[in-house]
């Protein structure tokens, strides 16, 4: 048997409550590893192009890597994917915490969950059993709350991953929370869950993961965290979080302040993780086997909001919550961050269609009683609050706000077009300002996963890819680092381990011993990158089927105009943009004016049965 | 001279926000940073960790030294009256 595998998973059908057992496709995992990978082979397979996201032939699949609940640093990492009702593409998205561990501990792999139940139900995989369960009384429930009642009814061992009342209206962004706050946030996963009348998934087991050389891999996983805590990026996650970031994003211009129209936030210390760990108490919430320790339970500890709790936000949520709807107190984007996890709603979307709104309001393109009689102004907590839960219940003018950014620009009409903030096909990039970075810009412009697919190499460098340098502004470097970093980024979202742990400066080779003597493979990096490099053209290959064209690798006006202040002023990629996309179409065997893979590029790979697709 | 500004755990090794540089001896930005090494000990040890025969390519994977909003190469030039911020290099949301 292989190692790293329990070597079963879960194909569940929803419909009429039949459970099957299959034994994995040992063969298939040589290629496609796990986690994301795998998921876009199935989803690939089985979902044919008439499919809609919301109907109940989509799939959708929590899907753990080899490495899921091992010793290896930051393994408690596991992946959903489907169709996305945000982009009508495919989507993947990870999360950790401990769930993805629990998963294969209560005895599978993966499980495919298929059709929809007809009454509201709960899945409990208990140390290889497996039960459907009514959920109606935990149905209208926050995450957190659904998270609380079914730990008390199974233990505080059980984990819970489940979607609130965003998930259950199916809006289009809702999200799959586990483990108080670890998001699985892009693409609208938590509608499909919720288009199955799927509440929540909760496991609980003790089952050992086997390794197939235990010497070797305990050798790997000490370096490989080792690497990881020496890291800079670890010692910054272990001292102050994400959040450590915050100010030198904003010295740089990457925070993203009111919908871009500036860049300008004098607050912006406040919002570093050095004022957040000095300022509230701070209690440890590690993940599965993560050395950096850099998730905390925080408690505010007077004021207004004196004895809340809730998990330390991430930068992004800081910046979706704080500048970006223009609101300078910390302590509410605390609150707002913990509102949109229990209600089940990514933040990336919906801080920038709340901020569209703001920005509209602002400059009169929409008015209060189009919106059901708020004043939607820059920084109005109270306000976002109430809109957090129209869009989570679908009440009113969150009818319009729960399709995300780009249906409701177009619901306000052609003045608003120009200010939203999307890439591809109309969903909300990672909370940052763009404009002036644009390895990130690019890498979530030719997403195939509705996320970030490769590694922005505009501030470092790369050495195991060969990228010696930082890219910077280069049309060429920016394309060569995306064909270099993206299926890098592929494999490493394969493997089930948190991406925090896969950028010390060993790189994919530490990873790779790690993963051989776990599974008894033999694979070299250059192996590995070609296993990520097939697994984004599945995606690719998903994608056109479901009607992606060249004109989806891109990004909004809002995000092509150049900033009016800050150390980015006057920058724009609107000149080159063209260019470094068809560079990148070069470099990975696509064709140059279509970004379709080339038949060649595809059998390379082993993917001649997806050909069919591009005709 | 130049003003060095440094942001997260780089703020932390040397103990204060900004300092004012003389740029006499310091004609590019690794001569900056081996500067800043001299100085600050703890800066020295962390680069130390990356430093290795190549030194000068693991060097961007630790640190980013940003001017006027660009990210700067060892070899682009330190000037009297810039403005350098030492920041973590970033990969992303």
């Amino acid at each position: 048997m292989l190692g790293g595998y329990i070597g079963k998973y879960l194909r569940v059908n929803l419909k009429n409550g039949e459970i099957k057992v299959n034994q994995n496709d040992q063969d298939m995992l040589k290629e496609y590893i796990g986690g994301t990978g795998i998921a876009a082979r199935i989803l690939f397979d089985e979902v044919s192009e008439e499919v809609e996201p919301l109907s109940e032939r989509n799939l959708l699949i929590f899907a753990t890597g080899p490495l899921t609940g091992t010793s290896a640093p930051g393994s408690g990492n596991y992946s959903v994917a489907a169709r996305s009702p945000l982009s009508g593409f495919f989507v993947a998205g990870q999360a950790n915490g401990h769930f993805g561990a629990t998963l294969k501990k209560a005895g599978f792999d993966m499980i495919v969950f298929e059709s929809r139940s007809p009454d509201p139900v709960y899945l409990l995989v208990e140390n290889e059993k497996v039960t459907i369960l009514d959920a109606k009384q935990i149905m209208g429930l926050g995450t957190l709350e659904t998270e609380q009642v079914l730990k008390k009814k199974y233990g505080t061992e059980a984990r819970v991953a489940s979607i609130g009342p965003a998930g259950e209206n199916m809006v289009h962004f809702a999200a799959i929370v586990c483990d108080e706050g670890h998001v699985v946030a892009s693409g609208g996963l938590g509608a499909v869950m919720g288009s199955k009348n799927l509440k929540a998934v909760v496991v609980k087991g003790n089952k050992k993961i086997p390794i197939a050389d235990k010497d070797n891999f305990l050798q790997a996983v000490k370096e490989w965290t080792k690497d990881a805590i020496n890291s800079g990026l670890g010692k910054t996650l272990t001292t102050y979080g994400t959040a450590g970031l915050f100010a030198s994003y904003h010295k740089t211009g990457w925070v993203p302040v009111k919908n871009l129209t500036t860049n300008k936030f004098p607050e912006f210390e406040n919002f570093d993780g050095r004022n957040l760990r000095q300022s509230y108490e701070m209690k440890k919430n590690r993940c599965h086997a993560c050395p950096l320790d850099h998730c905390k339970q925080m408690t505010i500890t007077s004021g207004l909001y004196k004895g809340f709790k809730a998990e330390e936000p991430e930068y992004e949520d800081l910046a979706a919550w704080g500048p970006n709807i223009g609101n300078n107190n910390v302590e509410e984007a605390v609150v707002l961050t913990a509102l949109a996890d229990n209600l089940g709603i990514d933040s990336k979307e919906s801080t920038f269609t709340i901020s569209l709104v703001m920005e509209c309001y602002e400059k009169g393109f929409v008015k209060k009683d189009q919106l059901d009689g708020l004043e939607v102004k820059w920084g109005d907590v109270e306000v976002v609050k109430k809109l957090l839960y129209k869009i989570a219940t679908r009440d009113g003018i969150g009818k319009v706000l729960a399709d995300g950014v780009l249906r409701t620009a177009k619901w306000v009409g052609e003045d608003a077009l120009p200010l939203a903030v999307y890439v591809k096909r109309g969903y909300a990039p990672h909370v940052h300002d763009l404009r002036t970075r644009w390895g990130t810009l690019f890498t979530q412009a030719i997403s195939n996963m509705c996320s970030q697919e490769g590694i922005d190499l505009t501030t470092r460098s790369s050495p195991d890819l060969g990228i010696q340098e930082p890219v910077g502004f280069s049309e060429t470097g920016i394309a060569a680092a995306q064909a270099k970093s993206g299926p890098k980024r592929q494999f490493e979202d394969s493997l089930g381990v948190c991406y925090f742990l896969c950028r010390g400066d060993s790189g994919l080779e530490v990873m790779i011993r790690a993963l051989n003597s776990l599974t008894g493979w033999d694979f070299t990096v250059e192996e590995a990158l070609h296993i990520g490099l097939r697994i984004i053209n599945l995606q690719r290959c998903f994608n056109i089927r479901h009607g992606h064209t060249v004109e989806d690798d891109s990004v909004s006006a809002r995000i092509l105009q150049p900033p009016i202040d800050g150390p980015g002023t006057g920058k724009t990629i609107a000149d080159i943009y063209e260019t470094i996309k068809r560079n990148y179409y070069n470099n990975m065997g696509w064709q140059p004016s279509t970004g379709r893979p080339l038949p060649e590029t595809l059998e390379r790979l082993g993917l001649g049965f997806a050909i069919r697709d591009l005709r | 001279m130049v003003t060095v500004e440094f942001m997260g755990i780089f703020r932390d090794m040397t103990g204060t926000g900004e300092i004012q540089l003389d740029v006499s001896g310091i004609i590019n930005v690794l001569d900056l940073v081996e500067e800043l090494g001299k100085r600050f000990p703890l800066i020295h040890q962390y680069l130390k960790t990356f430093w290795c025969d190549t030194y000068k390519v693991s060097l961007y994977s630790s640190i980013a030294i940003v001017k006027d909003g660009q990210i700067c190469k060892i070899s682009d030039p330190v000037e009297d009256n810039d403005r350098i911020i030492i920041i973590l290099p970033c990969t992303g949301g």
